[in-house]
């Protein structure tokens, strides 16, 4: 095969992937605002079942610390009154985990709910799980003493959960500091 | 594969696709997301039409472009194509049906190496003109989708107790865990697999 052959091959599967890449762009475009939509209520309705009864106001200008995993803070207010602050985290388990953190003002963590996540079925998904053994765990032992849990099989999922949730908590502290918390 | 010569009829293209070539019990290809999402009837619905989808669109382009494709690109050609479908039903599910796009996960992206698609491309469409290719690949995921709904309702109504979500066992039913589970997986598999091999043996049999 020649040069000419070479580029002649490459030059029409350009072309293939190009037709693709526009057929592709144009279903984004069409599905991108749906999915964001989703996207949003899904956090909105994760954030309301971590803080019960509160309303939430994303807080601007968080003074995110060097190497968090913290991407969005949204303080949770009860009738008025400060409660705590869910977090939006994104870690890296096997895959990217995306999940919402939630954490009262006295730094106890409400609980930890995934949004997205790809790991591997039946293996790092056991970590993931909501229902399963481990998550639910949060919410009855504090952060340092969760070092010791791991989901057996599932230990780089575990272990990226237990980093969002401390960064999470970390944050909490900062945010609350001579606040009287 | 004996029959090559057989004249090509609506007629065969469909029995090829739901029995005589049936993707999962008599070529055993998909293995893998067959038996991780064939544990409830809605994941194997929801997977059969995003294959079956894939199979009739992919199938069309590549008949239609069968004279375009360079056969030294081919295999890239094919997968660029089905990559391409895949993705449009990952987006569409997101954005429409979001709890079936959260039950099969990592699977819906992994259909782009599902061997079935490829293996159609390859041996049917590509030598093929565009509507026995798009009937082939309407019969291929119809038999793909048939085999893996009875896969996922045994599954379901034994390990679970429910159809389609409902209950449907009596009360009191104690659900067989290993049904659901891998293991249970492969010898319901197995199970299907020799059914259908000693019906189309039998019916061999008669015709002989």
């Amino acid at each position: 095969m020649n040069k000419k052959q070479i580029v002649a091959l490459g030059l029409r599967l350009a072309l293939f992937v190009a037709a693709v890449v526009a057929m592709l762009s144009v279903v984004n475009y069409l599905t991108r605002d749906t999915i964001a939509d989703r996207i949003r209520a899904e956090g909105e309705a994760a954030r309301s079942e971590l803080m019960q009864g509160c309303t939430f106001t994303e807080e601007t200008n968080v003074p995110f610390p060097e190497d968090t995993t913290v991407t969005a803070v949204y303080r949770a207010e009860k009738e008025g009154v400060f409660v705590g602050y869910c977090f939006d985290v994104s870690v890296k388990g096997y895959n990217e985990i995306g999940m919402i953190v939630g954490v009262t003002a006295d730094g106890n963590v409400t609980g930890v709910k995934i949004l997205s996540q790809t790991e591997t079925p039946g293996i790092g998904s056991k970590a993931v799980d909501e229902t399963g053994s481990y998550l639910p765990l949060f919410a009855k032992h504090d952060i340092d003493s969760m070092q010791q849990y791991f989901v057996s099989g599932a230990t780089i999922s575990s272990k990226g959960i237990w980093n969002g949730v401390s960064d999470a908590v970390a944050l909490c502290e900062l945010l609350t500091e001579g606040k009287g918390a | 594969m004996k029959k090559e010569n057989e004249k090509l009829t609506v007629g065969k293209i469909f029995r090829d696709g739901l029995l005589d070539q049936n993707p999962i019990f008599v070529q055993l290809l998909g293995m893998c997301s067959t038996l991780a999402i064939s544990t409830s009837v809605i994941n194997a619905l929801g997977m059969g039409g995003s294959v079956t989808f894939v199979l009739i669109l992919s199938n069309l382009f590549i008949s239609v472009l069968r004279n375009l494709i360079p056969s030294k690109i081919r295999i890239a050609s094919y997968i660029v194509i089905i990559a391409g479908f895949v993705t449009v039903v990952d987006m569409v599910l997101q954005a429409y049906i979001p709890s079936l796009a959260a039950s099969l996960g990592l699977f819906i992206p992994l259909i782009v190496v599902n061997c079935i698609i490829l293996a159609r491309a390859e041996s049917f469409a590509s030598k093929n003109k565009p509507l026995p290719s798009v009937l082939d690949g309407l019969a291929m995921g119809l038999g793909f989708t048939v085999a893996l709904v009875i896969i996922s309702a045994i599954r379901e109504l034994f390990g679970n107790g429910t159809l389609l979500g409902f209950a449907v066992m009596p009360e009191g039913y104690s659900p067989a865990v290993l049904v659901i589970s891998p293991v249970g997986g492969f010898l319901i598999l197995g199970a299907l697999i020799a059914l259908v091999q000693w019906f189309r043996a039998r019916k061999k049999d008669k015709e002989d």
